[in-house]
């Protein structure tokens, strides 16, 4: 399972000037090595200074829900299930220890044995980030199930958003050079989004689930995946990236700016140019690391490895002692192989000169001026999209080999004939897409009669629209248009002067037919292609009274459009009203359900410490008994403990409590946090209808709304726009 | 005959005089008889629930009851063993080396005052070497009065079962079936003809919201029924009907989150309290909470907090007082019990506190002048007499000491007779008298035969006269009783050592270098036994 050592594919985009050449004359080298004692909890390592004036140490969330200070022989117990932490500076000259459960966010000062505040995150917390967003205070930014909660050092909310997806990671980072900083989130839905403030900034489409996010230099983050791809972005755009077989346990910056850390699961670290990802050096532990850190040792940085069994490593960066890689060995050895290649190429060249008619004719050559046509059709009975790969002179395709990202199971498809006399020189592939997004699809077309043994590459690329399965309607198939019930209307903006430009870009549609789109008046049907061949889509544009309507039932989609649409034209603000009945129901019905849950929540919640106060006493009543060898008596207390719940019949002790809170209090609690993350989704949905400042506040005006219990204008805002109000 | 026409008030209004004048079972009566005549009458229905629930009324604040349950299983404390100052569970040692023998005289000084329900107590110990604070049986540093709270966790849970209770000392099993079980059955026995208000029955969702009766009805559920369960609900759903608005409403949602033990809940109400208005219960009442969760540091602040919008304020100052007090930062606290002084110039609860720390500091005339301030301003009980007598046997006035005495003797009461007792017998080892001293000491074991103090005074005059044996079982009795005390550990391991038990002898040294960490004649008992060790 070292992948990592051979990189299998390695793309570089956007070759930025070099940075200034870092000494990489430098390596790992062991520096410490202990153990916890503990298992450890993945994921929840941190370093920290916990007292003024103090060295940082280590931190971490054992198996058993209790956090571990290393060096100390207590450990913290925290009530509810921890899910991870962070070191926040809150404290003076030092840092507090911010705590995530499923429930809340707690801030305890370990210095001064206090809870700096504990708040109320009804979905639970899944990462942290500590820092400066924007214009706001440094605050700790809390990532939930489709929110980002933001508390400053005295607790108070000063941040909250919805997304489109759980938050499973997050760093904040200068992502467009403004000099600000944005939030950037990962999601499991293969996005990386960056907020603006409170505004989404851009949505960036991975091929995987988002594992980890870090800021590693000035305007660059880099981001690992769950299929083992790591990579950097440097302002807007993707540097670079490298994929291999194991899977990154954390990322972080080294040091000086431009040198990374890429800790694997499986023990490797690696030492990285931010810049190129090439590799400066690598170690490895032989534990399975549970996450790794930074510490500071004196004035060093130690990168801090911890395994799951609470093994601790530290690395130190030190001058190579042996094994330096010579620069100018290397730049030949690199020159020599450039002269090999060139000498083959010249060779194959000479040889074909020497070759006589003969054999060229018995190498079923093809035509020199053979062209590959690549493009998109699409079939109306079966509404299937498809890709033509077309060959002129009738030269029969032998391979197609398609490469986009996400797009089918692995990252590439292939096209073989079943039999070589099979092959044609025209083939449809179908494209069956999910997702809404733009995608480039690298096509590699093998060329060659059946007899021929030797293939022809064609090489070709096109762009997939992002909406590619919405194709306009033809008259004779009408019996496939289905009017959606939901639609938007917003205003046509000056801006927006040539629609059949975005049209054209975004849609799968014949480029004859683009003009008709910038009629003043029209509606405009679209017809869905598989997979969700039901959904029809229709535009209706009346200049005359400057409205654009989109009629289209589900509301993601929609507010794709809208996004893509702003983008295009570059809207800045775009208000509209938004016409969902089944959304806007459903939002009502979970407001309505969620008050009498929260309600019985607490009740039950009560209850059950009534009972844990029933229990509590019995244990000690039992333990009196026990004391005074009253056997009798204590057998009594323990019949009444298992009385109490069936779980205390193994044993009378703590755990009981445990196992009881679980049982009366889970159905209700799960149903209510599956109810926070669809509303908060609808909120999210609703705010992408709008662009920029309106689609913001959506989201603080339902917030607001919210928590001041005012049911009724929710849906409002979702419908006609905060504006409203 | 007199013509004046004699106005009587009847009927409801009656009732409200007789409540005003707080002659409560007679208004009460009254209620009970309108009741009957229109069971539907809100208005006499609200009257007679106060009634009730003012007689049963506690000071909630200073219900700092903690029964066994809650101590020792209680899952809310962040940190077990926190750095030491920042945790009641780890106070300050500033204890110095004394050397045990020599330190004998207790005595303990109560102060009842009857102010509604709040039992505040006050106690003084006075030792032949005064310039240390001895522990109580908890192992906490003395304080100047005695505060149910001082109940704080040591030991293990075991240790505190095995710990002789009795009826005097028992602590509470659980605070839900302690003290206020009791006073909730005391309550309903008054009732004749059964509970009041049926609770079972009760639409509490119509009740709670109506303004009118919701107070009177949470108040009657909270102090006279104790039934937790349904004071949440009632209370939860004023809160709610009210637009959780109200301050007082939150206020009482903290206090049953308290009861029932769910501090976060209870903190997070009072802080949203707090945000709508800054009361001074609140503060309090926030600082309780986290002094629930071991979180001193937390307390002071919100108390600094409460300062700052109320200066001078002797809620907050004696809260800061006592929390300072209790992770033994002495002088913090004196000096805070001296603001309180300045601001309250009658509050007993610091000028107990600032008499007996200027006992322990030396100054036992001018104690004595704050005790005779408590007794001026209208305090009187054994205790009282006790310390009085004990700061003037100190202060070399010994006629007016022996005088104080005899009255603390005559008025003593049965809880406190042990203690008294035990303070005559150290007057007496002052004296010289040993024989009277032994003899008090006997009294005051059979007043309180778990009297640990006793029972090593009386062991260390029992080894004096050469009776080793019977002044080992003593200390063995007094360990027993109380294993965190030092005295009784110390001796006992003394006699080990002098009889050659080592083991037993380091056992019970190590036990009491848990109690005084610095002290030097332990240590060197304990580094003469090491090189026995080590040459086996």
């Amino acid at each position: 399972m070292d992948g990592d050592q051979t990189p299998e594919e390695q793309i570089e985009i956007g070759d930025q000037e070099q940075n200034p050449q870092l000494d990489d004359n430098v390596e790992l080298t062991i520096a410490f090595k202990f153990s916890l004692d503990q298992r450890v909890m993945e994921g929840c390592i941190i370093s920290a200074v916990l007292e003024p004036r103090g060295q940082s140490t280590i931190v971490a969330v054992s198996v058993t829900n209790k956090i571990i200070i290393k060096d100390t022989e207590a450990s913290l117990n925290i009530t509810e299930t921890i899910r991870c932490i962070a070191a926040a500076p809150f404290g003076e000259g030092y840092d507090c220890i911010i705590i995530g459960t499923d429930a809340s966010v707690i801030c305890y000062d370990v210095h001064n044995n206090l809870t700096v505040f504990r708040n109320d995150v009804p979905d639970g917390v899944n990462c942290f980030a500590y820092g400066k967003l924007g214009d706001n205070e440094e605050a700790i930014y809390c990532g939930g199930n489709c929110c980002i909660w933001g508390f400053d050092r005295y607790g108070a909310n000063t941040y909250w958003t919805v997304t489109g997806d759980q938050v499973t990671t997050m760093c904040l980072s200068d992502y467009d050079g403004d000099g600000e900083t944005e939030l950037v989130i990962g999601s499991p839905d293969f996005e990386i989004r960056v907020f603006k403030n409170d505004l989404m900034r851009a949505e960036l489409m991975e091929t995987d689930e988002i594992t980890s996010l870090s800021h590693v230099a000035a305007g660059c983050f880099a981001y690992s995946l769950n299929n083992g791809t790591i990579g950097t972005y440097v302002l807007k755009e993707r540097q670079w990236r490298i994929k291999s077989k194991s899977n990154v346990s954390k990322i972080f910056n080294f040091e000086e700016e431009g040198l990374m850390v890429v800790v694997w699961k499986q023990g490797k670290v690696d030492l990285r140019f931010a810049h190129n990802g090439e590799v400066l050096s690598r170690h490895s532990v032989s534990n399975i690391v549970a996450s790794a850190t930074l510490m500071k040792r004196g004035d060093e940085d130690m990168v801090t490895v911890v395994g799951l069994d609470g093994k601790i490593t530290g690395f130190q960066i030190q001058k190579a002692t042996h094994g330096a890689i010579d620069k100018t060995q290397q730049l030949i050895r690199e020159f020599g192989q450039k002269k090999h290649n060139l000498m083959m190429e010249l060779s194959n060249y000479e040889q074909e000169e020497q070759l006589t008619e003969q054999e060229r004719a018995g190498d079923f050559r093809i035509p020199a001026d053979t062209d590959v046509a690549v493009l998109f059709v699409v079939n109306c009975e079966s509404q299937l999209l498809s890709l033509r790969v077309e060959a002129s002179h009738d030269i029969p395709i032998r391979g197609v080999l398609i490469f986009a990202e996400g797009l089918f199971d692995g990252e590439s498809y292939i096209w073989i004939p079943p039999n070589e006399h099979q092959s044609r020189s025209t083939i449809d592939i179908p494209l069956v897409i999910d997702k809404d997004s733009t995608n480039d699809l690298h096509t590699k077309v093998f060329l060659g009669h059946v007899d021929s043994n030797k293939l022809m590459v064609m090489e070709n690329t096109r762009i997939l629209p992002r909406f590619c399965r919405f194709t306009l309607l033809k008259d004779e198939y009408a019996k496939f248009f289905f009017m959606p019930t939901g639609y938007i209307k917003f205003e046509i903006n000056t801006k927006a002067a040539k629609l059949s430009d975005w049209v054209q870009e975004s849609f799968t549609i014949d480029s004859s037919l683009v003009e008709m789109f910038d009629d003043a008046e029209g509606e405009f049907k679209f017809m869905g292609l598989r997979p969700k061949h039901d959904q029809s889509l229709m535009f209706k544009i009346s200049h005359a009274q400057k409205t654009f309507e989109i009629y289209h039932d589900s509301i993601e989609t929609m507010g794709a459009i809208v996004q893509s649409y702003a983008s295009f034209f570059q809207i800045q603000d775009m208000e509209c009203v938004a016409h969902f009945p089944d959304v806007f129901k459903e939002a009502t019905e979970i407001l309505e359900e969620l008050e009498p849950m929260t309600e019985v929540r607490d009740r039950l919640t009560a209850e059950l410490q009534e009972r844990q106060t029933a229990v509590r006493e019995v244990i000690i009543r039992a333990e009196d008994a026990i004391a005074i060898d009253n056997i009798p008596d204590a057998r009594k207390c323990y019949i009444r403990l298992k009385a109490n719940d069936a779980a205390a019949r193994q044993a009378a002790n703590l755990r009981i409590f445990q196992k009881y809170s679980e049982i009366f209090r889970w159905n209700n609690q799960d149903r209510c946090v599956k109810s926070l993350r669809r509303l908060n989704k609808i909120i999210e949905n609703c705010a992408r209808l709008r662009v920029g400042e309106p689609g913001r506040q959506i989201v603080s005006s339902c917030r607001s709304a919210i928590s001041e219990d005012n049911k009724q204008i929710i849906t409002k805002v979702l419908q006609y726009g905060a504006s409203s109000q | 005959m007199n013509d004046d026409p004699v106005i009587e008030f009847s009927g409801f209004l009656k009732a409200c005089r007789l409540f005003r004048e707080n002659r409560l079972s007679e208004a009460e009566a009254v209620c009970t008889n309108l009741l009957r005549k229109n069971p539907l009458d809100q208005a006499t229905w609200a009257l007679k629930l106060q009634c009730l629930s003012d007689s049963t009324y506690i000071d909630e604040l200073e219900n700092e009851d903690m029964g066994l349950a809650e101590t020792f299983l209680d899952q809310n404390v962040i940190a077990k063993s926190a750095r030491p100052g920042t945790s009641f569970a780890r106070p300050k040692t500033t204890a110095k080396g004394v050397n045990p023998i020599l330190r004998f005289i207790i005595a303990i000084i109560i102060f009842s005052m009857s102010y509604g329900n709040v039992y505040r107590f006050g106690t003084l110990i006075s030792t032949y070497n005064m310039f240390s604070r001895p522990t109580t049986n908890a192992g906490r540093p003395l304080s100047g009065v005695v505060r149910p709270q001082s109940s704080f966790k040591s030991g293990s849970m075991d240790q505190a079962v095995r710990t002789a209770r009795t009826a005097k000392t028992a602590r509470a099993v659980s605070s839900t079936s302690a003290r206020n079980m009791r006073l909730g059955t005391a309550s309903m026995a008054a009732g004749a003809d059964g509970e009041f208000v049926n609770l079972a029955r009760l639409n509490i969702e119509k009740y709670a919201a109506d303004p009118q009766v919701n107070r009177q009805l949470f108040e009657y559920v909270f102090y006279y029924v104790n039934d937790m369960r349904v004071a949440h609900q009632i209370a939860g759903a004023a809160s709610k009907s009210a637009g959780f608005e109200d301050y007082y409403w939150k206020n009482q949602l903290a206090k049953c989150y308290l009861r029932l033990g769910m501090i976060p809940d209870a903190t997070k109400q009072l802080q949203s309290s707090l945000e709508q208005r800054k009361l001074i219960e609140t503060f309090a009442f926030l600082a309780k909470t986290y002094n629930r969760v071991d979180q001193p540091m937390a307390a002071l602040k919100t108390y600094m907090a409460g300062l700052d919008v109320f200066p001078e304020d002797v809620t907050m100052l004696t809260g800061m007082a006592r929390v300072q007090e209790a992770l033994g930062e002495f002088d913090v606290s004196v000096a805070l019990y001296n603001r309180v002084l300045d601001a309250q110039a009658n509050n007993i609860e610091a000028i107990a506190c600032v008499a007996t720390t200027y006992y322990y500091g030396g100054k036992p005339e001018i104690a004595l002048r704050y005790y005779r301030r408590i007794l001026q301003m209208g305090c009187s009980s054994a205790e009282l007499f006790m310390n009085i007598g004990l700061c003037c046997l100190a202060a070399q006035q010994f006629d007016f000491a022996l005088s104080s005495i005899m009255r603390a003797q005559s008025t003593l009461t049965d809880d406190v007779a042990a203690d008294i007792w035990f303070n005559i017998g150290q007057v007496m080892l002052e004296v010289g008298d040993l024989p009277a001293a032994s003899r008090s000491y006997r009294i005051a074991l059979t007043h309180d035969p778990d009297h640990s103090e006793s029972l090593v005074n009386l062991g260390i005059l029992r080894y004096r006269d050469g009776n080793i044996d019977e002044a080992r079982s003593l200390y063995a009795a007094a360990v027993a009783k109380n294993p965190l005390m030092f005295e009784g550990n110390y001796n006992l391991g003394l006699v080990c050592f002098t009889q050659g038990k080592y083991h037993d002898c380091r056992r019970l040294m190590e036990r009491a270098l848990e109690v005084f960490p610095d002290h030097e004649h332990c240590k060197k008992i304990l580094s003469s036994i090491k090189p026995l060790y080590e040459s086996i």
